[in-house]
């Protein structure tokens, strides 16, 4: 419910203000730890909307990855969902290029299924809270609408493990 | 334009607050106990519990005053050395822990277990007897080809109880109660019987003779716990035949092993190691052999303690009373197991019929037999 009620908020801005960036494509790697402690790499689904007002915006992001662990008969899935809302500054370094600098705040919630041979157990965790900043540099080519980024994001939260948690992204958009 | 953007930050902290406004389970600490979500096997199957971990400190290594956890830890100096393992759990709406993994799976069922095994050991004895919180080591890397996977063992130099990982399909052998139980006995064999045969020079039949002892009472320490006489093939379905304590009646003779038997064994494990390339000393064929009897030893208490009608602590407390009378026994001229359960048998007040017949099937000896239940 809250995240349509952004959504709508968003939409309404976008009639007389700035422009509205569709994030479909994104490719993002984020730092994660397994059960031996070694730091690994989870790719991650990411969409994102933002509205942009002349230096300024405000992005919707969500993501989800899955992982698992397992030994013997025991299989246990970890579905792992955020949403953040960011709000950036945006410095001109060339015509087609931007710094843009944001910092976030939003909520996650992680999904267990633990699987022991025959039976089966899902639990879920609260929304907790989450806040992040993030760099980027974004490339809009010939004035076209289209849009390439690549840039890193650092989040936090009590529970996360590593904490702060780097995530690596490279994504294509477009600008309405 | 400043009052455009005025809105759009307050839609921004209504967004942000819209999506905090949650109800949050009590943070935890260390003064409550732990609740976790662990799997529980018994003879009728496998099922999920929600169970309280009492006395744990930390929320990641479970450090408390039951179990200190080590991830692959090795030796050094006589010393266990290694990184605590971590878990990682998600706390749902009841303010349950849920692990997230399978090593943290591994961690809760074990601190249950061993939380378990030392309420028994306090009932029983009215006080600890061994040290706690206990080390255990998981995902342990061996050398020998043969407990590198699907394996537990306790180290009694050390006195860590060691687990490898596991690679087959049944339930891992950290989750289960039995086998947790039978590692913990063998370190109450080392308290009590191992630390003084350590100190005098042990002979290979002595060793032999003692090696099969702690594996039989574990055995029946680990079905004492479980209350399931097949608590092994729940993980390793292949020692099922071999090491199920339920015995068919037809299966019920004279399965305990004399001293000359034990002093041909040793014989036949001399010449087959002298045979095989990879055999360095006989102790390693030993062992296969001292299992085997340890199961016919665990069988027949086993059978016997059923005949007795005891609760679970009372079962205990006679396999504790059969430790102290193993302890006072002079190795040296007493070495036989037909003669050991004379001695264990006189520890009990009152024996039935039927128990004092499954004591006189198990035992060749006919003098020996005819001791059993004599003042009853």
């Amino acid at each position: 419910m809250s995240k349509f009620l952004i959504f709508l908020i968003l939409f309404s801005a976008r009639i007389s203000l700035g422009a509205i960036t569709l994030w479909p494509a994104v490719y993002s790697l984020r730092t994660d730890r397994d059960e031996f402690q070694n730091t690994q790499f989870q790719s991650a689904q990411q969409f994102s909307l933002a509205l942009q007002i002349q230096s300024w915006s405000l992005e919707f992001g969500r993501t989800e990855f899955d992982s698992s662990s397992e030994e013997g008969n025991i299989f246990i899935k970890e579905k792992y969902e955020d949403s953040i809302l960011w709000l950036g500054y945006h410095f001109k370094l060339l015509e087609e290029l931007d710094l843009v600098t944001s910092g976030g705040i939003g909520t996650y919630q992680e999904k267990i299924t633990t699987t022991v041979g025959l039976i089966s157990n899902r639990s879920e965790s609260e929304q907790e809270m989450l806040t992040g900043i993030a760099g980027e540099l974004r490339w809009k080519p010939f004035d076209l609408g289209f849009l390439l980024s690549s840039g890193i994001r650092v989040l936090m939260a009590e529970n996360f493990d590593p904490n702060p948690q780097p995530e690596f992204f490279v994504r294509a958009g477009w600008m309405f | 334009m400043p009052s455009v953007l005025t809105h759009l930050f307050l839609c921004f902290l209504v967004a942000a607050m819209s999506t905090g406004c949650q109800k949050t389970p009590e943070a935890w600490n260390s003064s409550k106990p732990f609740k976790t979500q662990i799997v529980v096997g018994s003879a009728t199957g496998l099922q999920f519990q929600i169970v309280e971990l009492e006395g744990v400190q930390n929320q990641k290594t479970l450090e408390g005053e039951v179990v200190e956890f080590y991830l692959a830890p090795g030796e050094q100096n006589s010393e266990l050395v290694g990184p605590h393992a971590v878990a990682k759990f998600i706390q749902n709406s009841e303010g349950v822990f849920i692990p997230t993994n399978s090593l943290s799976l591994q961690m809760v069922s074990l601190y249950y277990h061993m939380q378990a095994l030392k309420k028994l050991e306090i009932q029983s004895l009215g006080k600890t007897f061994v040290k706690w919180p206990r080390k255990i080591g998981l995902q342990v890397k061996t050398n020998s080809a043969e407990t590198r996977f699907n394996n537990a063992f306790y180290n009694n130099k050390l006195d860590v109880m060691f687990f490898v990982p596991y690679v087959d399909q049944e339930l891992p052998l950290p989750l289960n109660g039995g086998i947790i139980a039978h590692e913990h006995f063998h370190s109450y064999f080392s308290y009590s019987i191992l630390q003084k045969s350590l100190a005098s020079d042990v002979l290979p039949i002595e060793d032999y003779f003692l090696k099969s002892i702690n594996e039989g009472l574990a055995d029946v320490w680990g079905w004492i716990y479980s209350d399931n006489p097949d608590f092994i093939s729940l993980s390793l379905p292949d020692l099922a035949g071999p090491r199920k304590l339920e015995q068919p009646s037809f299966f019920r003779k004279p399965v305990l092993k004399t001293k000359k038997d034990m002093e041909s064994d040793l014989n036949l494990v001399e010449q087959e190691c002298k045979r095989l390339s990879w055999c360095n000393s006989a102790d390693q064929l030993t062992l296969g052999l001292a299992y085997s009897n340890g199961t016919a030893l665990a069988r027949t208490l086993k059978d016997f303690l059923t005949r007795q009608n005891l609760t679970q602590e009372d079962k205990a407390k006679k396999i504790f009373l059969l430790l102290e009378q193993l302890n006072s026994l002079n190795l040296k001229k007493e070495l036989d197991f037909e003669s050991l359960l004379v001695e264990w048998a006189g520890l009990f007040d009152s024996l039935s019929d039927e128990s004092c017949k499954i004591l006189k099937n198990a035992i060749k000896t006919e003098e020996i037999k005819n001791q059993i239940c004599l003042s009853f």
